[in-house]
């Protein structure tokens, strides 16, 4: 197609968003020419300011815009949990349902040993080193349901409990909302497994 | 429509864009296949459960134009409880991946989904796992053709002494003969616990006793036949298992 240079850049960027495809990025391109200069202007001022203040908590390795992450330097939260997730999106998660008090503490990925990912490669040490400190009663693994991620709580569990730290990991279980005959059995057996007294 | 039914262990599998994942199986039928599981990312999928990795199932793929969809599936068993022990997960991706990349037409993988399958079932059963590993490294070259000769010096006959390997032929050479560069003394229990794994595989091989010494002699053997025949390099469930001293 025979676009003006600049128009083909910016529809060559909007491609490089996840699941944006050569039309929706023609589509934005042209939203994004309709737009008044001002807030086009804002709009990549966000990006880029996001881009350059946004870092890794220097404890827990959450999103942050600071040194220490909202969650860490908020003095209401129970030091005494700590809540291990693989990415920090995951902690943005938890966090929407409100009801989690604790700290987190963010991996950066799970173990998966045909990626060459393995526990170095991870903020384990960090974790560690976190722990030792000895403030912490209750380590919450929240790593996902999968292979890796059970193998990464596995892993997590196994130099955690040596410190005399109880371990807990997330029920695995029904998808709320969901029919029962719907469910394939491993989340079946993993809810049969999980299951507690009323 | 081009269907494609098959049994099939999940060998890898990747994220694809927001929600979707592409994942590497091992069919019974044509070999290796990349097929995408539309939604499977999302946890009401009813795919996420049959695509994780180390699963073995029966699977109903569309086949596009340049890549498999999965339509349905069953499960028959899932070897992921492997996953509570390092080690033994990681060798059961090593075998995985090293069915990704020496598998390379497409064809039925009978023999290949089998041995597989058996050092899966031996990985979960067996108390020593490095073991099991070795013999899935020989078994595998046995099945690829590349199997290594062992029957005394290629080069005069000599069934007695020390000697010493050629990766580059496959082949035994005593001290006495001239032996090329890439070549490197191979001790004698090596080539007598070769010899067994070749002849006997996963059979009774729990009363096969592997010391660590002699095992990475069999690995390196291994990997070297793969290298020189395959040109199979840097895999990364390797790095992984020589970066946390399991081999
Ligand atoms: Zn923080
Ligand atoms: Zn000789």
């Amino acid at each position: 197609m025979f676009y003006p240079e600049s128009i083909a850049n910016l529809i060559e960027s909007f491609q490089k968003l996840p699941g944006v495809g050569p039309k929706t990025a023609q589509r934005l391109a042209f939203f994004v020419l309709t737009l008044p200069r001002e807030e086009v202007v804002q709009m990549a001022r966000a990006m880029v300011n996001a881009k350059d203040k946004t870092r890794y908590c220097r404890i827990c390795g959450n999103f942050t815009d600071s040194e220490v992450c909202t969650v860490c330097a908020d003095k209401r939260r129970d030091s005494s949990v700590i809540c291990v997730v693989q990415d920090a999106r995951d902690v943005m998660a938890l966090e929407r349902m409100r009801e989690f008090k604790g700290l987190y503490h963010v991996l950066g990925g799970a173990i998966s040993p045909i990626d060459g990912i393995g526990p170095d490669q991870l903020r384990m040490r960090e974790l560690l080193e976190r722990l030792k400190k000895g403030r912490t009663q209750e380590v919450i693994l929240a790593t996902n349901p999968t292979v890796e991620g059970e193998a990464t709580a596995f892993y997590v569990a196994r130099i955690v409990k040596p410190l005399g730290i109880r371990v807990t990991r997330l029920a695995h279980g029904l998808p709320v909302g969901g029919d029962l005959e719907y469910a394939d059995e491993v989340t079946l057996s993993r809810a049969l497994e999980g299951r507690r007294e009323l | 429509m081009a269907e494609l039914r098959c049994h099939a262990v999940v060998l890898r599998v990747r994220s694809l864009g927001e929600a979707d994942k592409m994942v590497t199986l091992l069919t019974r039928e044509v070999g290796i296949v990349t097929a995408v599981a539309r939604g499977s990312r999302k946890t009401k999928s009813k795919f996420s459960a049959l695509v994780e990795p180390l699963t073995l199932g029966r699977f109903l793929l569309h086949q596009g134009r340049t890549l498999y969809t999965f339509i349905q599936g069953e499960r028959i068993k899932s070897y992921a409880k492997l996953n509570s022990d390092l080690e033994r997960l990681a060798y059961a991706q090593y075998f995985c991946e090293l069915c990704e990349r020496t598998l390379l037409e497409v064809r039925p993988a009978d023999a290949m989904f089998m041995l597989l399958l058996t050092a899966l079932e031996a990985l979960e059963q067996d108390k020593d796992p490095a073991r099991v590993a070795r013999c899935f490294e020989i078994s595998l070259l046995d099945e690829l053709g590349i199997r290594p000769a062992l029957e005394g010096c290629r080069s005069c006959g000599s069934t007695s002494g020390s000697y010493r390997f050629d990766p580059t032929e496959g082949i035994l050479l005593c001290a006495t003969c001239p032996h090329p560069v890439e070549s490197y003394p191979v001790s004698a229990p090596t080539v007598a616990t070769t010899k067994r794994l070749l002849e006997f595989g996963f059979h009774k091989l729990s009363v096969c006793v592997i010391p660590k010494a002699v095992g990475q002699e069999i690995h390196r053997i291994s990997m070297d036949m793969l290298t020189h025949s395959l040109g199979v390099t840097n895999l990364k469930s390797l790095d992984f298992l020589l970066k946390t001293g399991f081999i």
